[in-house]
């Protein structure tokens, strides 16, 4: 019970929040990653056709003096570097091999203006662009825009290309900013996924922690335990199941117990109903017995079987009845406080038991707190059995020990007789269990041990049979001393 | 009990999206919260920043106007990487076609020097400057014959360029529809058109 409610690593609720949790980060980055991969796009394309126009647009204002020479080349480029989108930019103009920058004082051409930019706008007039860095990593971008002229309707190049050069330091803080934002987005966005998260965990697990209860209540034998129906489903349809099977055992369950109530009630009353004619047939045997002597032999023999068998039909119905108030839960302790030693020997005094054949190993002066009946009913049970069945002489000791919560008195019965066959020592406390199948007829009523059973069990003791370290049989009963307590 | 918990939970999980499995396969599951994991920061370091590009071609190119006579015509030179540099030629009255590319086998001058423009075409000596080889013809299918007095086959492909877009240049059509076949004393190259620039 424990090892369950504790949060394993793989629990259901582990898993649930896991999986709600990996879809929600998939989905965060998943989203912020493509909107920020977009909006860096736009950003950057905008500025980036923004310089590209830009450039065009200026230079189209330009009148060319051809051939340019150093002078005129330095006059535009310083013209263009004025006019400079919102960010700034230096313009680099190249002709023949005459090199121009707008930078006063400045080199006249730029490490940013590569090679193949050069070459790309060599032949091929028409306007371009490139992002690169500078050294320390400054994002840049180079537009390369050559100057063309109309001649007799066709655009001829003037050989004239003009560069400018736009650090994008605006739009680098804009793409920062744009990640900060997303990943500032990601993470509150999973910490707020993690109460759904949980809740959809507890919707699955309470029912499941209901049916777990409910189960564990069954199992203590609360039958008439019922879920509550939430809902429509899977784990509802569970919980009407479960409920429907629980009616249907608990119905199985009162008709057995039904049932079972009918037969005891059956025993008990067909005991009760031979008790009054066998108490009259006792009263008139006995009587017969008296007149016995005056009749002729065989009259005599036949009507001391009769009295014989009524006085066992006698001692067979006390037992049903015993035994049938143990069923029905009718059996009480009257306890008493009474010595142990004493209470033996008057249970062995009463039954005639006192000379060799039983010995005898008590305590003086033990008292113990027990029904007094009962125990010379258990005593009485055992020694007779041990007689009956075992062999003189029969050894009967009481022995007192304290255990944790309280002292406990073992009374132990031995014999001396072949002792109990291994195959029988689990039943031979059953009602009318015969050890000898061929001694179908013994003196007792075959519920001696079962009665001694369960005296034993209401004064919460046990009882159990063995065989002996020298042969024989041992019984050993153990019960607190103080019974009821 | 605990065995039908079992296995509830192992059917409950293949129903949240085939994300887990059954308890033995945590394994499994593990290493696809890693992949994804790693996707997501692959795609977002990757992601950031600005990255450089390569060239890419943006729209047209700038038009500028050019200071020149509206019946001027064009020398070509050739720019220090190869490139063809139009240079006007706006003297009044308009010079004759023989004589615009004798004014190109001249070569540049020096402010033209200057800007770094250079020719390709051998220069003549004075004797064959006036020679009656000159022969410029056109005729009315936008064909052009030039007949040069120095041999055309060792031209470099720089000093064809050059010839085959002056001449066309004077055909007073669009430059770059003329077809123009050089001929020297040894012989012609084939017909050429001015390279089409856009």
């Amino acid at each position: 019970m424990r090892r369950i409610r504790a949060i394993s690593p793989w629990g259901l609720r582990t898993r649930l929040v896991a999986a709600f949790l990996l879809v929600a980060a998939i989905s965060a980055v998943g989203t912020a990653a493509l909107t920020y991969r977009q909006a860096r796009t736009a950003v950057l394309t905008q500025s980036q056709d923004t310089a590209v126009s830009g450039l065009r647009d200026q230079l189209a204002a330009h009148t060319l003096q051809l051939p340019l020479d150093q002078q005129q080349l330095q006059q535009i480029v310083t013209e263009l570097g004025k006019r400079g989108t919102p960010h700034g930019w230096h313009v680099y103009g190249e002709y023949g091999s005459l090199r121009a920058g707008s930078n006063p004082g400045g080199p006249p051409t730029s490490p940013l203006i590569t090679a193949d930019m050069r070459s790309r706008l060599g032949g091929v007039p028409h306007g371009a662009f490139q992002r690169t860095t500078d050294a320390n990593g400054t994002p840049y971008v180079v537009v390369g825009m050559p100057a063309t002229f109309r001649l007799g309707g066709v655009r001829r190049p003037t050989g004239a290309v003009f560069y400018a050069v736009m650090p994008l330091a605006t739009e680098r803080q804009t793409v920062q900013l744009m990640v900060d934002a997303a990943r500032n987005g990601a993470l509150p966005g999973l910490a707020i996924a993690l109460v759904p998260a949980l809740l959809a965990a507890r919707s699955v697990l309470r029912p499941v922690r209901n049916l777990r209860k409910a189960a564990q209540r069954m199992g203590r034998g609360e039958l008439d335990t019922r879920i509550e129906v939430r809902g429509a489903d899977e784990l509802a349809g569970l919980a009407r199941t479960f409920n429907e099977t629980a009616r249907a055992l608990e119905n199985s369950v009162d008709e057995l117990r039904q049932a079972e109530a009918r037969a005891r009630r059956f025993a008990a009353d067909v005991s009760h109903e031979l008790r009054t004619p066998l108490t009259g047939m006792l009263a008139v045997t006995e009587v017969l017995d008296e007149d016995a002597e005056r009749l002729d032999p065989d009259t005599a023999r036949a009507l001391r079987l009769i009295s014989n068998e009524t006085g066992k039909l006698a001692v067979l119905v006390e037992d049903l009845m015993e035994i049938s108030r143990f069923d029905a839960r009718a059996a009480e302790l009257n306890l008493d406080d009474v010595d142990l030693a004493e209470a033996v020997r008057k249970t062995l005094e009463r039954r005639h038991w006192v000379d060799e054949r039983v010995v005898t190993d008590l305590p003086e002066g033990v008292r113990a707190r027990l029904d007094s009946r009962r125990f010379d009913v258990v005593l009485a049970n055992l020694v007779g059995n041990a007689l009956k069945h075992g062999g003189a002489p029969v050894r009967v000791s009481v022995r007192t020990e304290t255990r944790v919560g309280g002292d406990w008195l073992t009374l132990r019965v031995a014999d001396s007789g072949p002792g109990i066959a291994p195959e029988v020592l689990p039943h031979i406390f059953d009602r009318f269990y015969k050890a000898d199948a061929a001694r179908t007829r013994s003196a007792g009523s075959g519920l001696g041990l079962a009665i001694t059973k369960e005296n034993v069990h209401l004064h919460g003791g046990t009882v159990r049979a063995a065989a002996g370290p020298d042969g024989g049989a041992v019984f050993t009963v153990e019960m607190p001393l103080e019974a009821g307590a | 009990m605990r065995g039908v918990g079992g296995a509830r939970g192992a059917r409950f999980v293949g129903g949240v999206g085939g994300v887990g499995g059954v308890r033995g396969a945590g394994g499994v599951r593990g290493a696809v919260g890693v992949v994804a994991l790693a996707l997501g920061g692959a795609l977002l370091t990757a992601g950031c920043g600005i990255k450089p590009t390569g060239v890419i071609e943006s729209g047209q190119p700038a038009e500028v106007s050019v200071a020149m006579a509206s019946y001027a015509t064009q020398v070509y030179f050739l720019s220090p990487t190869g490139g063809l540099v139009p240079v006007p030629e706006s003297g009044y009255p308009p010079a004759a076609p023989s004589d615009v590319l004798r004014r190109l086998l001249r070569g540049p001058r020096e402010s033209e020097r200057a800007a770094g423009l250079r020719t390709e075409v051998p220069a003549l000596p004075d004797s064959k400057e006036s020679g009656p080889s000159w022969r410029v013809e056109q005729n009315g299918d936008g064909e052009m014959t030039v007949r040069l007095p120095f041999p055309v086959r060792p031209l470099s492909a720089g000093a064809q360029r050059q010839l085959v877009c002056t001449a066309a240049g004077t055909a007073g059509a669009a430059p770059t529809t003329v077809e123009v076949t050089l001929f020297g004393p040894d012989g012609g190259l084939p017909a050429a058109h001015c390279p089409a620039l856009g």
